[in-house]
């Protein structure tokens, strides 16, 4: 009896609640998702095309999809347009899984792509051939994993090179900020007769060795090297040297060194220790160092305090230096003793300096961001003779200067001539769109006038033997064509579409130095601080084969 | 038994009483809309969408300002991938690092020191003409771009962008799940090398298009670092003004 009720109490409470509820209530509304716009049906297939590699103005045939949808090709009439590294293709014909494009006149290599209302489908990469290429066989394949600031040529071993830079590795092996590769670009063992150090400079992420650079390393007559950067440690014998910026090393990279006699010290009662033998630096970075003719060290940056070790008040653990005021500029002898011949007087130098090289005749250019040196007026653009005074006939010759900073100065000796790139947009009152080609005298190169620039500045120049520029930077176009970021130029700044095939750019490049590649042809070594060369990954240091014929 | 009836009367009517509350209180249907349905729908531009939210686009309004952009954010009918002040505020700071601390140069910390061209060429890649909202565009996943690559469109700086809707999984489905839309620079489409930005707020409609938020916790202005310092820096950097409130 009482179940009965209960269920049916329980009942009529399941009976109110069904009722009491509304069933007309969507519960689920419309796909959030759906009725978006119709695909266009179209695709690029990212297979090889055929050929699958070809000169300007062959023709090529690529595969595809649902083309005809959007095209007559009975009436040539195509809704979409193809295109090879961001320069357009004229099609020759499609069916509905193939269209044959004629490949542009002037073009790099780079990606295709179809494009129709606004979208883009992309397809393969195209290598355009021309007298340009990646030299495969060359030793070193992925780089560093840091820039390459500048390099050495070896006296005896020619073609083989000292890079220097801020990297840790070369090719995945262990090299710190300085390694050696032969002429076939091979990287020596850290025990190479060449290369007789292991880790010269601090190794590791530690603060104080992340920022140690080097960017300038010369030869003496002797067969010595001149080492200089943003560093004060070398290595010797498995501990570091204290040092200023610049060091003298022997023939093989291991450091000049001496014994002093210092105070002893505490409970130490060592009174002699190993030094660089080489007694002098900056306390300032140095951005670029000479060996002058005299075997003398000139050395350039934004410096205003040279400094000395003075052993006999050091001690064992500490050393004591005796500073000196410098201008910029100054002059060391081959014992780092500072030169108080060289720019003698009370001089200002210059503020914001960024790059410098030593003449054929002596004479240092110095470069950067001044519009003063030494008091007088310099329009980014010094040079000092060999006694460190201001060339006068130079400063007349540079006119009025760039009317903004420059970045960066290359200078050819055997061509005699120098390029500059910066933010300037004219050098002597004659339009220069960021690079400018110089005469050793400091007149003006009318021969090489750089073509309309467009998507970005150019950041590196520099000049070959033959008279040609290589420029590369950030920039998109040149002369209305697409050449992402890299450039080999004709003596007149035209750009000549067989020499300009690689495709995109990446990155700041610091030198291009012409050497031979494995075969023999003519190369072009190429370092810096980039990622991609041809559209490929690549870092900091690659080699071309170019036919410059 | 007198006291019997009256408590199974008293519990009777408790239960009718129960029943009926039941019955009334399922009238009220309000319990079925939850938050609500947000209107993705803005009176007004995208211009004064993005001045309507000083939290999140402060900065971003004085570079379209400085950059003169007015007249595409107000009039133009666009998709915008809006970069937050965060993303700006990072890609700001790791070019104050390279000029302060690596190059020794003065401070950079205002918008103003950087070139209005710059600023223009970088900020016209997070425009694509017309509007798309997210059920407009392709599917695309990371892991099998060549089965669901997205789509390229090109933007207003004239460098084609990718985008795609992600479907996400859910309780092992795959694809099932939510749905998330990615905006890419294009590095290198042939090897799949996409600097990607994940939308955290999508489809806001404004009168002139649709705006879609970047996701700040990971996205830097520019995409790339690198190359926002060194367009920056090719192009010149200015001396800070001091006269300019930050």
């Amino acid at each position: 009896m009482k179940f009965q009720k209960l269920n049916i109490f329980l009942g009529l409470i399941g009976l109110f609640c069904v009722l009491g509820c509304d069933p007309k209530i969507d519960a689920i509304g419309e796909d959030p998702y759906g009725g978006g716009r119709e695909a266009l049906g179209i695709s690029l297939s990212s297979q090889a095309p055929s050929p699958d590699a070809a000169y300007p103005g062959d023709e090529v045939t690529f595969k595809a999809k649902g083309l005809l949808a959007w095209s007559k090709p009975e009436a040539n009439q195509y809704e979409f347009e193809f295109y090879i590294a961001n320069e357009k293709a004229k099609i020759k014909s499609a069916t509905d899984t193939t269209i044959t494009v004629i490949i542009p006149e002037n073009v790099s290599s780079g990606i295709t792509n179809i494009l129709l209302k606004g979208q883009v489908f992309y397809g393969p990469n195209f290598t355009v051939l021309g007298n340009v290429k990646i030299d495969s066989d060359w030793g070193i394949k992925t780089g560093t994993n840091g820039p390459v600031f500048n390099y050495l040529e070896h006296n005896s071993q020619s073609r083989s090179y000292y890079l220097i830079g801020g990297f840790y590795t070369v090719d995945g092996k262990e090299r710190s900020k300085l390694a050696y590769i032969s002429d076939r670009g091979v990287l020596a063992d850290d025990n190479s007769s060449r290369y007789n150090v292991s880790r010269p400079l601090l190794y590791g992420f530690t603060s104080m060795s992340s920022e140690q650079t080097v960017n300038t390393m010369s030869y003496f007559s002797n067969g010595q090297i001149l080492l200089s950067g943003s560093y004060n440690a070398y290595v010797y014998n498995k501990s570091y040297l204290e040092l200023n910026n610049i060091t003298v090393l022997n023939n093989n990279l291991v450091m000049d060194t001496m014994m002093v006699k210092v105070q002893a010290w505490g409970t130490s009662t060592a009174t002699t220790k190993i030094v660089p033998r080489f007694n002098g630096g900056a306390l300032q970075p140095i951005i670029r160092s000479f060996v002058t003719a005299e075997g003398k060290v000139i050395a350039v940056g934004n410096i205003n305090t040279y400094a000395q070790a003075d052993y006999a008040k050091s001690t064992a653990i500490e050393n004591v230096y005796n500073y000196k005021t410098v201008a910029s500029v100054f002059r060391m002898e081959k014992n780092g003793n500072l030169d108080a011949g060289y720019r003698s007087g009370d001089l200002a130098g210059a503020k914001g300096i960024t790059d410098a090289y030593m003449d054929v005749a002596g004479g240092i250019v110095v470069v950067g961001e001044f519009t003063k040196f030494d008091n007088e007026t310099a329009n980014r653009i010094v040079r000092l003779d060999m006694d460190g005074k201001i060339d006068k006939a130079f400063s007349t010759n540079i006119g009025s200067g760039a009317n903004g900073v420059i970045n960066m100065v290359r200078y050819n000796k055997n061509a005699h001539k120098l390029a500059i790139v910066g933010s300037f947009t004219s050098f002597n009152g004659k339009p220069r769109q960021g690079v400018a080609v110089l005469n050793e005298d400091g007149t003006l190169d009318e021969t090489f006038v750089p073509k309309e620039i467009l998507g970005g500045q150019v950041n590196f120049a520099s000049i070959l033997n033959s008279g040609k520029v290589v420029i590369s930077g950030t920039f998109q176009k040149y002369e209305g064509v697409s050449r992402p970021g890299f450039l080999i130029l004709d003596a007149n700044g035209q750009s000549t579409q067989r020499f300009n095939v690689p495709g995109a750019f990446i990155g700041q490049l610091f030198q291009a130095v012409e050497t031979l590649t494995t075969t023999g042809k003519n190369g072009l070594l190429l370092m810096g601080n980039f990622s991609r060369f041809n559209g490929q990954r690549i870092d900091n240091i690659v080699m071309l084969e170019a036919d410059f014929d | 038994m007198k006291m019997k009836i009256k408590l199974i009367t008293f519990r009777t009517l408790f239960l009718i009483a129960f029943c009926y509350l039941c019955g009334v209180s399922c009238q009220d249907k309000s319990y079925l809309d939850d938050g609500g349905k947000a209107s993705p729908q803005y009176n007004g531009t995208v211009m004064q969408f993005l001045e309507s939210r000083p939290d999140l686009f402060k900065k971003l309004v004085s570079v379209i300002h400085y950059a003169g952009m007015e007249n595409t954010f107000q009039n133009g009918n666009i998709t915008f991938f809006a970069p937050t002040d965060y993303s700006i505020n990072r890609s700001m700071q790791k070019l104050n690092n390279y000029w302060y601390n690596i190059q020794g140069k003065d401070s950079v910390s205002q918008i103003e020191q950087i070139k209005p061209e710059v600023w223009k060429d970088l900020l016209s890649m997070y425009i694509i003409p017309e509007k798309y909202v997210a059920k407009d565009i392709p599917q695309l996943d990371t892991v099998a771009m060549d089965a669901y690559p997205g789509q390229a469109y090109v933007s207003e700086n004239g460098r084609a962008m990718n985008l795609g809707v992600v479907y996400h999984d859910a309780n092992g489905v795959k694809y099932a799940g939510y749905r998330q839309l990615l905006f890419s620079y294009v590095n290198d489409f042939v090897n799949k090398d996409l600097t990607n930005a994940y939308v955290a707020t999508s489809d806001i409609q404004p009168n002139n298009g649709v705006v879609h938020v970047l996701r700040f916790i990971d996205h830097d202005f520019g995409f790339n670092n690198s190359m926002f310092i060194t367009k920056a820096v090719a192009a010149g950097i200015e001396p800070p003004k001091t006269n300019v409130n930050q």
